[in-house]
């Protein structure tokens, strides 16, 4: 038999294969585990310690928040891993109360006194069981404040396919909160949410994926904001009051290309969302992740928000509406948002890494998709958020 | 392993070398302890202890999927790769002293067939009692493949993993330039019968001369046929180029196996190789593109009768 | 409601789409997905942050449904 002509490439990679002997070894040898580099594969992690600091802050003598957690994540055996979490977080600083009109007819938002300050002590546990092609992972966590509590669970499962270039998912949550108020700190109203979502993961060729999610959230309850008022024309002050139910969907695509003349990986994220209260909003990110020599990464982007307001949203109000749902909250308001968004990490030695992120963010009412609002809610916010991460 | 082992990469910094080092050869010190022949808490023991009563067990994920390869193997050496050969160890051990008579070779080539097992992964049916699996033929360069993979993995991007002549290569060096492989002269001890320059991919070689008894004056290799229960008296030494070690390390064993049989089965499967048989005849086939190719050496031997194939 | 199902079924549309497209990757091209770069979401915590900050900040359903309870933040 005369020689067959074979190309071998370069790469570890294409390889042009004529000799069906030489096809069914090759076939044989690539089906035998950890040959070669490959894709973060979910499974067990090693043990890893996670601790971080974060800064929050919002322009024009708004609430500043800082937050320090520490997140621990300890393979047990084979196929168990359990997770433990716990944050403290601080606020302190102004927030908006409501909206009032002004001298010339133009409405500013009054703004608490820079006396706000609450301590949150929340933690979660969890576990996760892994076995050839599935996952489950259940947590439960709780958080408590002076005028907030909450419990929450949620279970998810994993599902994967085709040699784990597909993965599906699926995910319930149940949160069961308590509101109060500082000076009735007791007097808790109740609400809870059920969240359920399905998504999958799949690769498309050795450079690209895409992930698409589903979400569906019901909440319950007294789901109004106790310390926000609105300001009505006839009546004065009134209680924010919202409806006792939400319903919200969401859809979120995100695509990850590694484009080799750059040698970075492009990101785009895009979610939409709708809901029972009238509110619509969309949401685009793009960010471009690098890697460079001495173990650095470094990525930066933007992202583009826009929401429209609540069906029961007005800025002020002339009169009570008749079905006595009226809110002036700056989030429920028709608005536009505009971030930019920094990170950086760095491998220290194999086992520690250490990150940093920053996001700002310009709020404003010009960058709305529909419905009303005002300038009077813009501001700006900001966050950077250092992390160390150890690995054994 | 019984071989002198080396793993070779550049890093960015002598701490990452040593670790990322260190990680890999745990992992081929593994495999070693997983399927030796000689430990008694190894798989190979364990499945063996099912075997010598004739029953069935379950094997895991890694095992399994060796035993797909050596499957395939089977397959594709037309039964001569087998890796229920491990009850001929006995006639043919280091100690061993004189010719083992046709009457033994008979009765232990009972306990020899990979046709004698039920392989439906993950069970493994011995249908007659007394076989011995010898995961010998695959380990040690499925071994390099993945410490070549784990170095990988940790971000290295130039080095090579040799464990006793089987050869991955994670990446050339930093500056681009290949590795140069010398192939050991089968029968003068201190030549170098051709260098090959490899910048990825891997190489093996099998021969003759590696591990053998003497007998009478006589050399038996340790390569024994599963057919005759004899050591092979083919080619005396080949090596082979091929994506994974775990590939080029089987395709030199089948060659062996083969016996004069190897070049045309070489040619067959098409992977970049060359041989030497017992007059020192020496052959091969050469593909060569950008950053593999065989030394100019094969073709200015007055002996050669290589052919070569240009992609 | 209406504007719900729209979104559902774009969704199931975007997700036939892409899974009939693509074939598996052999475990040997598998390289540069196994880079750091190439994934989709950010360290856990840095992840469970963002999203506090967008479910407070904004209005519209901050994605992912797993707890974290929320803070009360206003």
């Amino acid at each position: 038999m005369p020689p067959q002509p074979v190309s071998v490439g370069a790469d570890v990679g294409v390889i042009s294969v004529k000799s069906p002997r030489l096809a069914a070894l090759t076939a044989a040898a690539m089906a035998l585990p950890g040959l070669h580099a490959r894709a973060a594969e979910p499974g067990l992690n090693p043990f890893t310690v996670d601790a971080s600091h974060l800064e929050y802050f919002e322009s024009g003598n708004r609430m500043r928040v800082r937050v320090n957690q520490a997140t621990a994540i300890a393979p047990i055996g084979d196929s168990t891993q359990l997770i433990a979490d716990g944050l403290q977080d601080v606020i302190s600083g102004a927030s908006p109360i409501n909206n009032a009109p002004g001298p010339g007819g133009q409405p500013h938002q009054v703004l608490t006194g820079a006396s706000v300050n609450d301590r949150r002590n929340a933690g979660d546990i969890g576990a996760s069981l892994f076995s050839n092609d599935n996952q489950i992972t259940v947590r439960q966590g709780w958080s408590s404040e002076n005028d907030y509590k909450s419990t929450w669970t949620s279970i998810e499962g994993r599902h994967f396919l085709n040699q784990k270039d597909t993965v599906l998912a699926a995910g319930f949550a149940f949160n069961d909160d308590g509101v109060s108020t500082h000076d009735a700190p007791d007097d808790f109203r109740t609400r809870i949410k059920r969240d359920y979502f399905i998504g999958v993961t799949q690769i498309i060729n050795e450079r690209s994926l895409i992930e698409l999610s589903l979400e569906y959230s019901y909440s319950n309850g007294f789901l109004s904001d106790p310390y926000k008022l609105v300001f009505v024309q006839s009546t004065g002050l009134l209680p924010d009051s919202r409806p006792s139910e939400r319903r919200q969907i969401s859809v979120t695509g995100k695509y990850l290309l590694y484009v080799p003349p750059i040698d970075s990986a492009l990101q785009v994220i895009q979610s939409l969302s709708t809901d029972n209260w009238g509110i619509n909003a969309g949401a685009l990110e793009v960010q471009l992740k690098k890697e460079l020599p001495g173990e650095w990464q470094v990525n930066a982007g933007g992202r583009l928000y826009s929401q429209s307001s609540a069906d029961f949203y007005q800025v002020l109000f002339q009169t009570p509406p008749a079905d006595g749902l009226h809110t002036s909250d700056y989030r429920m308001a028709g608005f536009g948002s505009a971030s930019w968004l920094l990170g950086v990490t760095k491998q220290i030695t194999p086992n520690f890494s250490l990150q940093f992120s920053g996001e700002r963010t310009y709020r404003r009412y010009a960058l709305r998709s529909g419905g009303t609002g005002f300038d009077g809610d813009n501001y700006i916010w900001s966050f950077y958020l250092v992390t160390l991460q150890a690995q054994f | 392993m019984g071989s002198r082992c080396e793993i070779r990469i550049y890093a960015d910094t002598e701490e990452v070398a040593t670790a990322v080092a260190r990680r890999a050869v745990a992992d081929v010190v593994r495999l070693d302890a997983k399927y030796s022949n000689y430990r008694d808490d190894s798989v190979t023991a364990a499945i063996n202890r099912v075997g010598a009563a004739g029953g069935t067990t379950e094997v895991d994920d890694e095992t399994a999927s060796l035993l797909d390869y050596a499957d395939t193997c089977f397959e594709q050496s037309e039964g001569l790769f087998d890796i229920t050969s491990g009850a001929l160890r006995q006639a043919w051990g280091a100690d061993c002293k004189a010719l083992p008579s046709a009457a033994v070779l008979e009765r232990l080539l009972q306990r020899v067939g990979w046709d004698k097992v039920l392989w439906s992964r993950p069970r493994l049916e011995f249908s007659v009692p007394g076989i011995e699996l010898d995961f010998g033929g695959v380990v040690k360069e499925y071994a390099a493949d993945r410490a070549a993979a784990i170095c990988a993995e940790a971000g290295i991007g130039h080095g090579l993993v040799d464990l006793g002549g089987d050869i991955k290569i994670i990446g050339p060096h930093p500056d681009g330039a290949p590795w140069s492989v010398g192939i050991q002269h089968p029968r003068q001890a201190d030549a170098v019968m051709a260098t090959i320059d490899l910048s990825h991919g891997a190489i093996a070689t099998s021969g003759d001369y590696e591990r053998f008894v003497e007998i009478d004056g006589k050399r038996y290799s340790h390569i024994v046929s599963p057919r005759t229960g004899m050591p092979v008296h083919g080619l005396a030494g080949v090596s082979v180029v091929a994506s994974e070690c775990i590939v080029a390390g089987s395709a030199t064993t089948i060659a062996m196996l083969m016996e004069e049989r190897g070049p045309a089965w070489l040619e067959e499967v098409g992977l970049s190789h060359l041989w030497m048989d017992q007059e020192q005849r020496v052959g091969g086939m050469y593909a060569t593109n950008a950053t593999d190719s065989l030394a100019p050496e094969l073709m200015s031997s007055p002996q050669s009768s290589g052919r070569s194939t240009t992609t | 409601m209406r504007r719900t199902m729209h979104l559902a079924r774009c969704a199931t549309l975007l997700l036939m789409a892409a899974l009939s497209a693509c074939s598996t990757v052999p475990p040997w091209e598998r390289g540069t997905l196994a880079k750091p770069v190439m994934s989709v979401d950010p360290p856990p915590q840095e992840k469970q942050q963002k999203l506090r900050t967008y479910g407070a900040k904004e209005g519209g359903a901050a994605a992912t449904g797993v707890g974290g309870g929320g803070c009360g933040c206003n």
